[in-house]
């Protein structure tokens, strides 16, 4: 009796598990184009940027995987539309565009992979910036210098220090800017008028506690540079100086972050829910912002809320505007693994986002994407194309803020170092260790 | 009675309401506080993402992959419970420590952890792989019911119906399956459940080249949009939710009649 005790399992299950393998394994790797033939640990060594017909050689037929942040529909459809049918029509390239709640996801991948060794990674190109560059870069996880070596490298501006530099970390050609942003703020103009809006950030102040718990701002901290980079705003008018923050000097810090803290403690009693707690990203203050608990969202976009109108996230009245000065603008990018399996479709892809006419195609509103141009219009000297781009620049739609005031409060982001000092003593001075 | 009726209806609404507002979001835009009901209807959500080729081939996806891990899981599950179940057996507390320790670290550590592990192995980046990862956070429910179900259950039926002259197969399927039945299907349950609920597993073990419609609502959701909010999340509650109600059913009824043939 004993011996025939489990009379169903071992066998019967040694068979399920194979046949389930099996049939999980199926069309599991059909469409990926995961360690494409020609690719080894080397990759990156045999590709040279500088020999461009080589580098679209071998890419075709590659599938690039791009990770980048899915949270956007209109972003993911501007994506889905533009880059993959140019991709395939151009270069035999398949984009296999994988979802991320989070950039962050995309560096742990990266990171998991070096952590096992694996040569043939899964990450082909991630959109980043900020933080989860200076990770990747620190560990030496990335390809190295080939962002200014590619054709379109020839449209940017590579000596603007707003692209040379990403939150302050010296880029050195291991990324590639895809587009820039400005911080604005935006307004329903069924609720305000434009002549009673704060222009600066001591008329703000007066605003909100004159309208108590209609303003808040998103908290600072990693992950949600746009609340870091309200607070930095602050900190410049404050010293009066956006220039005096480019590079990092401890004392200048020491001398005025105590008026930085008194002014956002001021603040704080008048914000939404009287500052106990701040929204976590801008995707929280713009459902603040459409269900009417406060009056001002944020945004980062050249179309200024235009996109999240067309997506339904805020009232189509909604319209952007900057103070009359402080507003930081900067880039994000696009970046290559140095295990990436597929470097060289990555490589076209980062050029191909460089393409003017695609670059025109992304400010547009109807779009979907928004941000503004990472080339600099004054390079491009095809008429045509040039001629499409200023099209596009002057076709923003109404929730734009004016082109002339955006220009004219533009001003660069500070040192790396404040990123982790405003964040830091944001959460010990401002929010009481939230 | 009417209080019964009444604390049903209570039960109920505090259950359902959760699911209607989805509904509602799903088939509607701009829906603003302080409206009530959404003044915007549109089927936008529905032709757009949810019927999306990436939408379907992820849902196909998750199918494949949660079903795969649900029979994996309890075919696993079955001989390990069988034996934690003897009375004689004096390793059963810590082994199910060990079983459960997966879930006791943060998700981020498993993940990162079994993705490393996997690529050694040359296992991750693709299906196999992820079902492997997922079986690391659906064994220890589907041992830890079936223990239950083995500790409670008299193998001696099944000895019986040896020895009246059964095979080995139909005294599993005519007498074992049917006393254990009902607890297979929970385990069953939660296994499915539990491996459907997996996002950061998933998108890191399966490289990007795994993608399930579980994936696709968390980078949903951290985008923020209603409607596909709504849109991928009432797809995505659709195989729970016909795995639960059918779960109850043959688990009630092989309970009320376990002569019913199934």
């Amino acid at each position: 009796m004993r011996r025939t005790s489990f009379p169903w399992p071992a066998r019967t299950i040694g068979l399920i598990m194979a046949s389930l393998m099996a049939i999980t394994a199926c069309g599991s790797d059909d469409d990926t184009g995961s360690g494409s033939p020609s690719a080894s640990g080397s990759v990156a060594e045999i590709l040279d940027p500088s020999d461009w017909d080589a580098v679209v050689e071998a890419a075709r037929g590659q599938t690039v995987n791009w990770y980048l942040y899915g949270g956007s529909e209109s972003i993911n459809r501007f994506v889905d539309e533009t880059y993959g049918p140019a991709l395939s029509q151009r270069y035999d390239i398949t984009l296999n565009r994988v979802p991320v709640a989070d950039t962050v996801d995309a560096v742990n991948q990266v990171l998991a992979e070096a952590e096992a060794g694996t040569e043939n990674g899964s990450v082909d190109l991630i959109w980043i910036n900020g933080e989860n560059f200076s990770t990747l870069k620190e560990a030496e996880l990335l390809l190295p210098a080939w962002a200014e070596a590619i054709p379109g490298a020839a449209l940017v501006d590579w000596d603007n220090p707003a692209i040379n530099l990403d939150f302050g970390v010296p880029v050195e050609g291991q990324e590639s800017p895809w587009s820039s942003a400005q911080f604005q703020l935006v307004y329903d103009t069924a609720r305000m008028s434009a002549d009673e809006l704060p222009r600066s950030y001591a008329a703000m102040k007066d605003w909100a506690c004159a309208h108590p718990g209609r303003f808040t701002y998103i908290a600072p901290g990693p992950g949600a540079f746009q609340g870091t980079r309200f607070v930095k705003g602050a900190l410049y008018e404050l010293s009066g100086d956006p220039a005096l923050w480019k590079l990092f000097d401890q004392a200048l810090w020491d001398q005025w972050s105590p008026a930085l803290w008194a002014y956002l403690d001021e603040l704080a009693p008048c914000l939404w829910r009287e500052g106990e707690t701040y929204p976590k990203d801008e995707n929280e203050l713009h459902a603040l912002f459409a269900n009417q608990e406060v009056d001002f969202t944020i945004t980062q976009a050249a179309v200024g809320p235009g996109s999240l109108i067309a997506e339904g996230l805020v009232p189509s009245t909604a319209k952007a505007f900057v103070f009359d000065a402080n507003s930081i603008g900067d880039f994000n990018y696009v970046t290559i693994p140095a295990n990436a399996a597929n470097a060289a479709a990555a490589l076209v892809l980062a050029n191909l986002i460089l393409d003017p006419t695609l670059q025109a195609r992304q400010i547009v509103p109807e779009n979907g994407f928004g941000l503004g141009f990472a080339i600099d219009v004054g390079r491009v000297s095809d008429p045509a194309q040039r001629a499409a781009l200023d099209t596009a620049a002057a076709s923003l739609g109404d929730a734009a803020a004016p082109a002339d005031e955006l220009a004219r409060a533009l001003v660069g982001d500070a040192a790396a170092e404040y990123q982790d000092l405003v964040e830091q003593g944001w959460r010990e001075n401002v929010s009481g260790g939230l | 009675m009417t209080a019964r009726i009444a604390w049903r209806a209570t039960a109920l609404i505090v259950l359902a309401a959760p699911l209607l507002t989805l509904v509602l979001q799903a088939f509607s835009t701009r829906w603003f506080f302080p409206d009530a009901l959404p003044a915007e209807w549109t089927l936008r959500g529905w032709r757009g993402i949810g019927s999306d080729d990436r939408t379907l081939s992820a849902f196909g996806t998750g199918v494949v992959v949660s079903g795969a891990v649900t029979v994996a899981s309890c075919a696993m599950a079955w001989p390990a419970a069988r034996v934690l179940a003897r009375s004689s057996f004096r390793w059963r507390g810590p082994v199910m420590v060990v079983l459960f320790v997966p879930h006791l670290v943060p998700a981020v550590g498993l993940a990162i952890g079994l993705d490393v592990a996997l690529l050694r192995l040359d296992l991750a980046g693709g299906r196999p792989g992820v079902v492997l990862a997922h079986l690391v956070t659906t064994i220890p429910y589907t041992v830890a019911i079936l223990t239950a179900v083995f500790t409670r259950h008299d193998d001696r039926a099944r000895q019986q119906a040896a020895v009246l002259g059964a095979t080995p197969w139909q005294a599993l399927r005519m007498v074992t399956l049917r006393l254990v039945g009902p607890g297979l299907v929970v385990a069953a349950l939660f296994s499915f459940l539990v491996s459907w609920s997996q996002y950061l597993v998933t998108l890191l073990v399966g490289g990007g080249r795994v993608v399930t419609i579980t994936m696709l609502v968390f980078s949903s959701v951290a985008g923020g949009n209603p409607t596909s909010i709504g849109v991928l999340a009432l797809m995505a509650a659709l195989p729970p939710l016909l795995v639960l109600v059918l779960a109850g059913r043959i688990a009630v009824r092989e309970i009320v009649d376990p002569t019913a043939s199934p």
